[in-house]
């Protein structure tokens, strides 16, 4: 694996949000959004998804036409990242869920 | 279309570019609108594929449902999105009102993307969700009309679907609608009888050109929508004269009419249950057929099956003539249809085939599919025009409600488009119901003026002579003239 797709994949397995940002983006692989906007398709708070959206822009899986307040968000174009993505997803898919059944048992 | 009109582009939907006379004028913005369910989103669909396959590919912005949604509603109709996209020829854009009026305010990857892949339409489903941005109708008005500007502006014709909420009397206060778009269309679905939903469509308004107004039914089929515009009358043409005659095919009742049907011109056999009207229309398709030109039965009353051995049952083997293709049998179960299809069914069916008889048992079923007695009344007309301008005979048979006793010929006032007018009846003689039949009209030429007797057995349909003895027979109990001994 290349360091830049172990990068992308370490990222979306330590991230049930991240992993529910991308599975958004690989079922809707032509959607595009603004913040609030993605907070409803993927049902997380506005807030939360921010910081996200951020570090998946930095890791090349997101990109951002414009700024914030109003910036819009897509899925990478870079077909390299999409196909890492494609090749590791059960893996992400199984350790995102754990680590949120983790979660979701500490807060219960 | 003339020399220097704009050229129409189609929507590609069947029968919808026939209420828009060629389609809409080129730009043109389109807006959908109507209940939940009643086929905004399909026909959104339907016009984007039609596009592609022109060659013009599209943009589907949806602002509430997920693009997996649209793959599999498109691909129930066997449209492939997926594939589409693919090919570059479609982009299917989830996105969020802010993200739709941000990217069209200030550009974005939207309009990067319906550059890319050369997109000439996009379509808005739905903008009702844009509301949520303004603050009212008016306001909103303006929003919409400076969203379609932008879209505009990058070339790109505009389809928007609309959702509309159930009217509670009055204006509406979203009327705005009815101002902003080139072309508005509505979509009705309505509940009949309590249990059938009929759908039907208006184009309520074009701009820069015209259109044919009013509700047309139409359908969701596995294929898409498609559109039954109501049937316009053609031209009636002139009748020739002398007018030739047809044999109905029935011993005796040729000479009732010295010679037979008027050609080409509709027939109307009234009378009431049992009478023998659908046998009679039977044996006039079989004499065409037998002669190796096509009949056409368009029947609401019976199934195929059942037609055919009511006709066995009297010595009537239609079995040969339905598999040398010389007869054919539509059967139509009404209770699933609207008269604009009924119409457009047996207008297509007419068309399928170089038929030179046709009968059609029965036009009660007309009454029944109509809200009410005017669309009737235009239905009934519409019919009579598409017969004659079929170069076709017709015959077309009508159940009186009055078994016996005084009688009306249709309640449909179907009397005067008729040319020829057959009443069969029922006639009581010393406790036998027995049949009879007369000639109540008959244009252009003589014809028998008294009731005869119309035998239906096992040897077949004949008509025989009067009722010799017997008077006021069309009252159904008749009276022996004084002196007449009847032989029993």
């Amino acid at each position: 694996m290349h360091d830049k797709c172990r990068d992308v994949v370490e990222a979306l397995k330590q991230s049930p949000i991240k992993a529910d940002i991308v599975r958004f983006f690989k079922e809707n692989p032509h959607a595009m959004d603004v913040l609030p906007g993605l907070a409803i398709w993927v049902f997380r708070p506005k807030d939360v998804l921010a910081s996200e959206i951020d570090d998946l822009v930095s890791l090349g899986i997101l990109s951002r036409y414009g700024a914030e307040p109003g910036a819009v968000y897509a899925f990478t174009k870079d077909m390299g990242v999409r196909a890492c993505i494609d090749e590791h997803w059960q893996e992400i898919r199984q350790a995102a869920r754990g680590l949120q059944s983790t979660q979701t048992e500490r807060e219960g | 279309m003339e020399a220097g009109r704009t050229k129409r582009q189609p929507t590609g939907i069947p029968g919808l570019d026939e209420l828009l006379i060629g389609g809409t004028v080129p730009g043109a913005s389109i807006m959908v609108e109507g209940l939940p369910g009643s086929g905004k989103s399909t026909m959104a669909m339907q016009i984007m594929y039609a596009g592609i396959e022109r060659g013009e590919p599209g943009i589907y912005v949806t602002l509430d449902e997920s693009g997996e949604r649209i793959y599999r509603d498109a691909q129930s109709y066997g449209w492939d999105f997926r594939k589409l996209e693919n090919e570059n020829k479609l982009r299917v854009i989830p996105t969020s009102p802010e993200g739709l009026v941000g990217q069209v305010q200030n550009g974005g990857p939207l309009i990067e993307a319906a550059r890319e892949i050369g997109a000439r339409l996009v379509v808005v489903d739905s903008v009702t969700m844009l509301e949520t941005l303004t603050t009212g109708p008016a306001e909103f008005r303006q929003f919409y009309s400076g969203l379609v500007r932008g879209l505009e502006a990058a070339d790109l014709r505009v389809l928007m679907v609309r959702d509309m909420e159930p009217q509670t009397g009055g204006i509406a206060a979203d009327f705005w609608s009815r101002y902003t778009p080139d072309v508005l269309v509505d979509l009705e679905m309505e509940t009949v009888h309590f249990r059938l939903s009929r759908r039907s469509m208006e184009v309520v308004k074009t701009r820069g050109q015209d259109h044919i107004g009013g509700k047309h039914a139409f359908r969701i089929t596995d294929n898409g929508m498609v559109v039954f515009p109501r049937i316009m009358p053609p031209p009636s043409e002139e009748v020739r004269y002398p007018t030739p005659h047809v044999p109905s095919g029935i011993p005796g009742l040729d000479e009732m009419l010295h010679g037979g049907f008027i050609l080409e011109q509709p027939v109307l056999v009234s009378g009431p249950t049992g009478s023998g009207k659908t046998l009679l229309s039977l044996y006039f398709l079989a004499e065409c057929a037998k002669r190796g030109e096509p009949a056409l039965l368009f029947t609401t009353e019976e199934t195929p099956a059942a037609t055919i051995a009511h006709a066995a049952s009297i010595g009537l083997d239609l079995r040969p003539l339905i598999d040398e293709g010389l007869l054919d049998i539509e059967y139509i179960v009404q209770t699933e249809l609207s008269i604009d299809e009924l119409l457009f069914r047996l207008r297509s069916r007419l068309a399928s085939k170089p038929y030179r008889r046709l009968a059609i048992d029965s036009v009660n079923s007309i009454a029944r599919m109509s809200p009410d007695a005017s669309f009737t009344h235009d239905a009934i007309m519409f019919l009579m025009g598409l017969l004659r301008s079929e170069e076709l005979t017709s015959i077309m048979t009508y159940e009186m409600r009055a078994v016996a006793g005084p009688f009306e010929v249709t309640r449909l006032k179907l009397s005067p488009f008729a040319d020829t007018i057959l009443v069969t009846r029922l006639i009581e003689i010393n406790g036998e119901v027995r049949k009879g039949v007369t000639v109540l009209k008959h244009r252009g030429g003589p014809h028998a003026t008294e009731i005869r007797e119309l035998i239906i057995s096992e040897q077949g349909l004949r008509v025989l002579g009067g009722f010799e003895g017997y008077q006021r027979v069309a009252t159904s109990f008749p009276e022996t003239d004084e002196g007449y001994q009847p032989d029993l």
